[in-house]
């Protein structure tokens, strides 16, 4: 296949799955007793309705980008990252740390960025410990980044409530960080947290494009993908492409853990990653692993992801569940369609 | 601790064991024939609300269990479809059985009982008692044990995660193998779901498998993908999440008050140790993953 | 063996007119022979030559496309390989079908587990009955002692397969065979994994099992072996029947030629005489060992100098591949496990430390034997594939992440490359895939050769391609050398080594057995080599 048609079968292929997802959402909440244009109705007058509204989405996008770009530059050779929701938890909880704990004098653009590198960097290290038992011992990296969901669920939540609670709060959080890190928010939105960091996330896309497109590691990450026997001809090391990947995926998820922290709840606290480090999965698999796939992927999830957390107050015959149900299924029409459509062809 | 609340913590760290041991021979079964299982969360939860909505609705117990086996059974032969005969990643089509319980129960949850907090709250005499389970428990892992060491199929399903080739050149179809493997699995997995509802507790609450399949999963690991063994390791798991809920705020000696939640990820630590070579060697079935 | 049978023709097996095809290449076309009852009868030919695929068809992998197998005298009633074994036919596999971790027991039963040898007709039962029928370890662990006793095999039952010798897991597939009562056995290369001490026993294995009266199928590509243990024999090449012959009748040196063919020589292309310079590449009796296994090398020594083409003979799996890693990527040339002895200089430097991505910045052209596996991508544009290896030469910027491939430059290049080597279409934004294999190979060529490397290393240069392009692929090689270049060239080709060669090594179970400089080059002697004779 050319390069042009396998983008056109790839974008047909994510809006299949869409259709599919929403049509069987559509037709569950049929079943519950529920209009389907009234919780399309809903679910779109909830994610636009208000500027505060709106500024949701634009969070919440930003964040799913981030997480999004987590899975699919790992999957871009072949590697599954799992671990988004621990790695965004160690994310956060650096960007908390220094937030609550460093000096007040630093200037903004320092005080944010330092937050930002903190949590990147650590949320890279989180992730690299998986990545690098795949790369370097084998080890399968999905069981390994489960492992490190649930141990860094455990470590930040004892720290939450032991050493680094408010002093002030009896809720499992930290301090609440100082006033230099708290990112600004566009007045446009009513105070929704939508902020300078959706944009970040944006460049990120762009940058991750960049990357393969036009660098050298691209070039390898392409290789590997394609064919680790012509890699090592090439004197391309398979093992050290795998790392890097999976390491800056995770890093990914750093950067949405400071958004959490900095841009929406002013502090650290617990479970604060909240799910978003795991749908990053649907999104980058909607988005079919490309950059500008999964921001518009995320884009998409985004509205689905608010617009639904109105409908367990506009409903009472379906709620907020419902959108996860969609997700699952626009995962599930991903996976099958392409394998259905292959042994259609071979029938016909 | 006095004797009495020494045996009372292990009384209790077994029945939270029981439903772990049944979902990591769940895993058990489906691993050794090549599929991997990460599932089982999906699974249990199925099983948890199937059974506790049958045990409502029949007003009986053991058939809110045998539906939970049975659901459990035709979820399993879903996931089947999707990776033996679709072929699809098993990983991402794992990831789909957990996402689908977690956002569809609920749905369905609300439209029969109007909440998605839970089925209703069933009555003692629609529940078993709370030493099945562990019964069951035990009772299975000597039966796996037995099928994978004195059995054709057994045999045959090991190999079919080892070296298929060898099936194929005695005549046996590995795939029929695994067919049968994923069925299993998720009837065992249904089994634990359904007794963690209507034997541990009071019926389906949400989520409340609460990871617990990922945690058999790394038992299974452990143990090295071995009946026994595994039963050792979801053993551990139990226990320490037992203790830690008894330690919290409890000094021993000479260490100081025990963080609740270091204890809880100690059995994570050791499996990450594990795979990644750090202690002793994990070998994982040769096709594991490679099935598809 | 008996020489009355001699005198029986009783056609155990016959092909008649068996062709096969996949797709549009033929692996087998036209084939007829006979197999005699109780004979010892060897199918040789070079790697490619159709025996494997003749034998699966045989066993009941495949199906013939055209013409039939027939079966003392009736088209062969089986389709499978479980219908094979039902009539007593049996095959041990070069690549054993034995689970690594299950123990030499379980391995043996596996698929008859409760099947004793009175009741073996049928070989296995579906699945549910399977289930809780109990495997009747101790009678068969009986039987399969007697059968044990009787072939003089020493086996350790309970033992893991993966502990066992090579030669061990042989007799493990071989017992099972018999257990399940086979006349009629096939085996596949059985001595390419025995080290010569289990070929020793192997041969004397084969000949008692001829004694009790088992017809007996070897593929091989060793014509002492045939000499040795076989009574008649069939030559395949190309996929073709040459001859079917018995072996009192014919020497080594007829098999060798029967085997490889004679050719005239293609167009002798101009040749310049050339004094080799310095070496590039030196290998100082190097060997990769592991106790208890088949050495991968055994005492390699040779050297690539400048202005000279090194020809490396041998039918595949010989050890040219550990050789090409050793020289490509010296550091993970050795698997887990083996010992490295010996020395490696490239470029006048200790090369064993070296990185694949350290060779690669050497001056040095690789073409690997799996053009569309190794040496590009199929599915990506000329233009990338021409980055592959090379891409350092147009990276610019300082440091990571600020470094990006100048592909304006690449492409102002590839342009001239492309010209020189005559790759059709000359698009540098075609995709690599749609090429015709020569034009592909050409490629290949002109990436790894345009630079002017100091030395070149190439594997089956010529596969695949079109005799046109052969020519033209054939003249730049011969123009590096003069140019300067040293050339490792590994090929399976024999005329083609002959003809573009200074020197040509022949190896042989990982060891260079014979060597021949250009006034020495003797079709049939090198030939002999191939086949492992005069070692």
């Amino acid at each position: 296949m050319t390069g042009w048609s396998r983008f056109v079968s790839e974008i047909l292929l994510a809006a299949l799955a869409l259709v599919i997802g929403l049509s069987l959402g559509g037709w569950l909440a049929y079943a519950a007793g529920e209009s389907p244009w009234r919780v399309i109705e809903i679910i779109v007058t909830g994610a636009f309705g208000s500027g505060y509204d709106r500024g949701m989405v634009i969070y919440f996008a930003g964040i799913l980008i981030a997480t999004g770009l987590a899975v699919a530059l790992p999957f871009q050779v072949g590697v599954f990252n799992i671990g988004g929701e621990g790695q965004t938890l160690m994310g956060a909880l650096a960007a908390g740390v220094i937030g609550a704990y460093a000096p007040e004098s630093w200037p903004h653009w320092a005080a944010v960025s330092a937050a930002f590198v903190g949590a990147v960097l650590t949320a890279g290290l989180w992730g690299s410990i998986a990545g690098g038992i795949r790369a370097f011992r084998g080890g399968h990296e999905v069981i390994g980044s489960i492992m490190l969901n649930f141990i860094a669920a455990g470590i930040t939540g004892w720290l939450v409530v032991g050493k680094l609670q408010a002093p002030d709060s009896q809720n499992p959080e930290m301090k609440v960080i100082g006033e230099v890190f708290k990112l600004h928010r566009f007045g446009a939105y009513n105070g929704a947290p939508a902020t300078t960091a959706a944009l970040v996330a944006l460049i990120m896309a762009f940058l991750f494009w960049l990357v393969l497109e036009k660098t050298p590691a691209g070039l390898r990450i392409k290789t590997v993908r394609q064919s680790p026997d012509a890699a090592v001809v090439a004197g391309y090391d398979p093992a050290k492409v795998r790392f890097w990947a999976f390491t800056s995926g995770a890093a990914m998820c750093g950067l949405a853990g400071a958004v959490m922290v900095l841009g929406e709840s002013w502090r650290f606290r617990l479970e604060i990653s909240d799910g978003f480090g795991f749908l990053g999965i649907p999104v980058a698999l909607l988005g079919r692993g490309r950059p500008l796939g999964v921001v518009v992927s995320a884009i998409l999830f985004a509205v689905l992801h608010h617009g639904a957390s109105s409908l367990d107050i506009e409903s009472t015959k379906v709620g907020r569940d419902l959108a996860q149900v969609i997700e699952a299924v626009v995962v599930l029409s991903v996976i099958s369609l392409p394998p259905m459509v292959r042994g259609l062809r071979k029938w016909l | 601790m006095a004797l009495i609340e020494i045996s009372e913590l292990f009384l209790s760290g077994l029945r939270f064991s029981a439903p772990l041991i049944l979902a990591a021979m769940a895993g058990l079964y489906s691993e050794r024939s090549g599929v991997v299982q990460l599932a089982l969360e999906g699974f249990m939860l199925f099983g948890a609300f199937v059974a506790g909505t049958a045990a409502y609705y029949t007003s009986d117990g053991p058939a809110g269990i045998m539906a939970a086996v049975l659901f459990g059974a035709l979820a399993g032969i879903f996931y089947g479809f999707l990776v033996i005969k679709l072929r699809a990643d098993q990983i991402v089509a794992g990831t789909v059985i957990n996402m689908l319980a977690w956002g569809g129960i609920p749905v369905v949850c609300k439209n029969l009982f109007d909440s998605t907090a839970g089925t209703p709250t069933l009555e003692l005499s629609q529940r078993l008692p709370s030493w099945f389970p562990i019964v069951i428990a035990f009772a299975v892992v000597l039966i796996t044990a037995w099928i994978f060491k004195q059995t054709a199929f057994g045999l045959r399903l090991s190999v079919a995660g080892e070296k298929p080739e060898a099936l194929e050149a005695v005549g046996v179809n590995p795939r029929n193998l695994r067919w049968a493997a994923v069925m299993i699995a998720g009837a065992l997995a249904g089994l634990a779901g359904g007794l963690l509802s209507v034997c541990l507790s009071a019926g389906y609450s949400r989520n409340m498998t609460a990871g617990r399949g990922f945690m058999a999963l790394a038992a299974l690991i452990l143990g090295k993908w071995k009946p026994w063994p595994a039963f050792l390791g979801c053993l551990l798991f139990g226990f320490c999440e037992v203790v830690q809920l008894k330690a919290q705020g409890v000094a021993i000696p000479f260490v100081g008050v025990l963080p609740g939640q270091l204890i809880q990820v100690v059995p994570y630590v050791v499996t990450l140790a594990l795979i990644a070579g750090l202690v002793g060697v994990s070998r994982a079935p040769a096709k594991l993953g490679h099935s598809s | 063996m008996p020489s009355t049978l001699l005198n029986s023709i009783n056609p155990l097996i016959e092909f008649r007119n068996v062709s096969k095809q996949f797709g549009s290449l033929f692996a087998n076309k036209d084939m007829s022979f006979r197999v005699r009852e109780g004979a010892v009868h060897a199918i040789i030919g070079e790697n490619g030559a159709g025996k494997t695929t003749a034998m699966r068809m045989l066993f009941g992998f495949e199906e013939p496309s055209f013409g039939d197998i027939l079966f003392k005298g009736e088209i062969k009633p089986w389709h499978s390989p479980r219908g094979a074994l039902s009539h007593r036919v049996g095959m041990v596999h070069q690549h054993f079908m034995l689970s690594p971790v299950h123990s030499a027991l379980d391995n043996v039963l596996l698929g008859r587990e409760f099947l004793l040898r009175s009741k073996s007709k049928g070989s296995g039962i579906k699945l549910f009955g399977s289930v809780l029928s109990r495997i009747q370890r101790e009678k068969i662990h009986a039987e399969l002692e007697a059968l044990c006793q009787k072939m003089g095999f020493l086996i350790p039952w309970h033992e893991s397969v993966e502990n066992l010798p090579v030669g061990i897991q042989q007799q493990l597939e071989i017992i099972k065979l018999l257990h399940a009562g086979v006349d009629l056995m096939i085996f596949d290369e059985p001595t390419a994994v025995l080290a010569p001490i289990e070929t020793q026993k192997f041969i004397q294995m084969l000949k008692t099992l001829n004694q009790e009266g088992k017809t007996i199928l070897i593929i091989t590509h060793k014509l002492q072996e045939v000499k040795d243990v076989a009574d008649e024999f069939t030559v395949l090449r190309k996929g073709r029947v040459v001859a079917t012959k018995k072996c009192a009748d014919v020497s080594i040196q007829e098999m060798a030629d029967l085997m490889i063919g004679r050719h005239v020589s293609l167009n002798p292309m101009p040749r310049v005489a050339c004094t080799p310079g310095q070496a590039v590449v030196e290998i100082e009796n190097l060997s990769i060992t592991r106790a208890g296994k088949k050495n991968k090398l055994t005492n390699i020594s040779m050297t690539v100098a400048r202005n000279q083409i090194v020809g490396i003979a041998g039918v595949e799996g010989s050890g040219q591949n550990e050789l090409l890693k050793l020289i490509c990527m010296p550091k993970s040339s050795k698997p887990p496990g083996y010992r490295l002895t010996g020395k490696l200089s490239l470029f006048g430097k200790p090369g064993l430390k070296f990185s694949a991505t350290k060779v690669r910045r050497k001056s040095i052209g690789i073409v690997p034997s799996d053009r569309l596996r190794e040496a590009v991508l199929a599915d990506e544009s000329i233009l990338e594939n021409d980055l592959l290896g090379h891409d350092h030469e147009f990276t610019k910027g300082l440091f990571f992440p600020f470094k990006w491939i100048d592909r304006g430059a690449a492409r102002e290049r590839i342009t001239g490359e492309l010209r020189d080597f005559d790759v059709r279409p000359e698009n540098p934004d075609h995709i690599l895939g749609q090429l015709s294999g020569g034009n592909q190979q050409k490629f290949v060529m002109a990436r790894e050769l345009s630079r002017h490397p100091e030395l070149i290393v190439c594997a089956q240069p010529t596969r695949g391609v079109d005799v046109g392009s052969i020519e033209q692929i054939h003249a730049e090689i011969l123009k590096r050398r003069e140019n300067g270049a040293g050339i490792l060239l590994i090929s399976s080709q024999l005329e083609e080594l002959m003809a573009l060669a200074d020197v040509i090594h022949v190896m042989f179970e990982g060891r260079m057995v014979a060597s021949f400089e250009r006034s020495e080059f003797d079709e049939a002697r090198i030939g002999v080599a191939m086949g492992g004779g005069g070692a």
